[in-house]
């Protein structure tokens, strides 16, 4: 396990509990210009031209001087295409400069091989790349012929250049057949990380509302992904979910901690520990959520501290509560922790965040009933940069389609629409216990699993002899291939159970 | 990752992908284990047993979901 020990480090964005009590922004995504070289029919900021009064280069250095000022640890550098501008490595030297990890996600289409030296002596340390399925299914969905062969051959001579390498998949209606081979292809280039989400109804995608996902298809697509992380281990790639899977299904545990089961989903962290910005200074708190209503300011008119400490549109995350909940979401067992999953995926589908049927838990809970879920647009998307439409959500009996309730008969919260101040101290996020006989997360009160009936304190000793025979099992097998790796040595006899 | 009290959040955004993360935790491990050991067995063909013994235990651990 040399290697593996070796390569072990903490990501910059890793939160402690003082971050979060600190409303630390421990990780940034900047949209550094809206410029983009692909035609992505997906792409929610609707990217392709700069936006109106993109900042200047000056404006962007004192951006990465605030960011410093408040303790952030990482930038994500997005677009568009990052690299379309063309201070975007005096921008990363800046944030190198500061000690902070520099990353850029890109399709990857004319990050050329000048582009990407320049960068590499700027200080960038990585690069994430997207690829949203195999050839064909990739060029229909970024919307330029080759893309993919090019997204490749960025990765390959990123990995020779030493930028740490990883691989982000949007997952829509097409890709769950993509997904096998699409795996074998990029733990073939040396890729460690691979990240998956959920393609969200805003921008382009709801002009192509045929690309997504139905939120009933979550059950054949969790086990998938399950098998593919399994799969992915052994070979060195880590199978990421990103923040708009989940949530507290049967596989729940695989995802957050990365191996560390006492991790789980603990709510959206927009505006708590993440800040985001678009090109023109606009600050959010969260990359992806619509501008109308989640802008929070802009840095033209005050500080990003300012903003930061004192806007209510960046604090909503600080202050949700179950009550800004609706429909299933409200009554579910995990309600105060969850929080209704991804801000943005709800609200872009729905209009209001704080009901997300795009989660694995609901879906099973449904099934049981005979009901499953679906969506169907009935407003478009203004043409505008993260615009949203709206989606009726439907739930019908899976046996026959009939409707047995729609989203458009809901109640919604009320909002009071009275001010409303971030506290004084963030919210840790909470723990959960998790079942050893059905690796179902349960509170720490209970005795015996809601989920499957089981003693709880029985299943846990009886995961804590199996924790131990696996220890052994380890260590023998360390021994053994220690013995082979060293000449001369015999591996040593034990006595295995 | 170490099993402290207070261990570290890691809150992947969408689309800002992370690195320097691998996976860990006791099944994770002995699927990187039986991976080595493959490779071994595939270069020197010495490690049948441990092989074998590796195996069953992930197909314990992944029969309980692991």
């Amino acid at each position: 396990m040399a290697n593996v020990d070796a390569e072990r480090r903490i990501p910059a964005r890793a939160r402690s509990e003082l971050d979060f009590k600190r409303f630390t922004p421990v990780h940034v995504v900047w949209e550094i210009t809206l410029a983009c070289d692909l035609k992505c029919l997906h792409c929610g900021s609707r990217a392709g031209h700069r936006r109106t009064g993109e900042l200047s280069t000056e404006e962007c250095l004192a951006v990465v001087e605030s960011l410093a000022g408040l303790g952030t640890r990482e930038v994500s550098l997005i677009g568009g295409e990052a690299y379309l501008r063309k201070d975007w490595t005096d921008i990363v030297r800046a944030i190198r400069s500061h000690g902070m990890y520099c990353a850029v996600q890109t399709g990857g289409r004319n990050l050329t091989p000048q582009r990407m030296q320049q960068a590499v002596e700027a200080g960038l340390n990585g690069i994430g790349v997207s690829l949203d399925g195999m050839a064909a299914l990739h060029d229909r969905v970024r919307n330029v012929r080759g893309s993919f062969d090019r997204a490749l051959d960025t990765l390959r001579r990123a990995r020779d250049a030493g930028l740490a390498i990883s691989v982000n998949t949007q997952i829509g209606s097409a890709t769950m057949s993509d997904l096998p081979e699409l795996m074998e292809t990029i733990v073939g280039l040396g890729v460690k990380q691979w990240q998956v989400q959920l393609t969200v109804a805003m921008g382009n995608a709801v002009d192509n509302d045929d690309l997504l996902l139905q939120p009933y298809q979550v059950v054949e697509l969790m086990p998938q992904l399950a098998t593919l992380y399994r799969a992915g281990i052994g070979r060195g790639l880590l199978m990421v979910v990103g923040n708009n899977i989940g949530y507290f299904g049967p596989y729940e545990h695989l995802w957050r901690g990365f191996g560390d089961e006492r991790i789980h989903w603990s709510g959206c962290s927009a505006g708590q520990t993440v800040l985001a910005l678009e090109a023109d200074g606009t600050v959010k708190g969260c990359p992806s959520l619509a501008t109308v209503g989640f802008a929070g300011g802009n840095i033209r008119d005050l500080t990003l501290e300012e903003i930061w400490r004192s806007s209510e549109e960046i604090h909503f995350g600080r202050l949700r509560s179950v009550d800004d909940l609706w429909g299933f979401c409200r009554t579910c067992y995990y309600a105060d922790v969850c929080r209704g999953g991804c801000t943005w995926t709800a609200h872009s589908l729905l209009g209001v965040p704080g009901n997300n049927p795009y989660c694995h838990y609901r879906a099973l809970e449904l099934r049981k009933q005979g009901l499953r879920e679906r969506v169907t647009k009935i407003r478009d998307a203004a043409k505008a940069s993260f615009a949203v439409g709206e989606f009726e959500l439907i739930t019908e009996r899976i046996s026959d389609g009939t409707v047995v309730r729609s989203s458009r008969s809901q109640e919604r919260p009320v909002n009071a629409g009275a001010p409303r101040s971030s506290p004084p101290e963030g919210r840790v996020p909470p723990r959960l216990d998790l079942c050893r006989a059905c690796n179902s997360y349960i509170t720490r009160d209970e005795s015996a699993c809601p989920h499957c009936g089981a003693d709880v304190r029985a299943a846990a000793a009886t995961h804590e002899e199996d924790r131990r025979r696996r220890a052994a099992i380890i260590a023998d097998v360390e021994r053994q291939l220690e013995a082979i790796r060293s000449p001369g040595q015999r591996p040593a006899e034990t006595d295995q159970a | 990752m170490a099993q402290s009290s207070s261990q570290p959040v890691i809150v992947p955004l969408y689309a800002a992908t992370i690195h320097h993360c691998i996976g860990e935790g006791d099944v994770n491990k002995m699927r990187q284990l039986c991976a080595q050991a493959e490779k071994h067995m595939a270069d020197y063909g010495d490690v049948g047993t441990a092989l074998e013994v590796l195996k069953a235990e992930i197909a314990k651990a992944e029969a309980k979901g692991g």
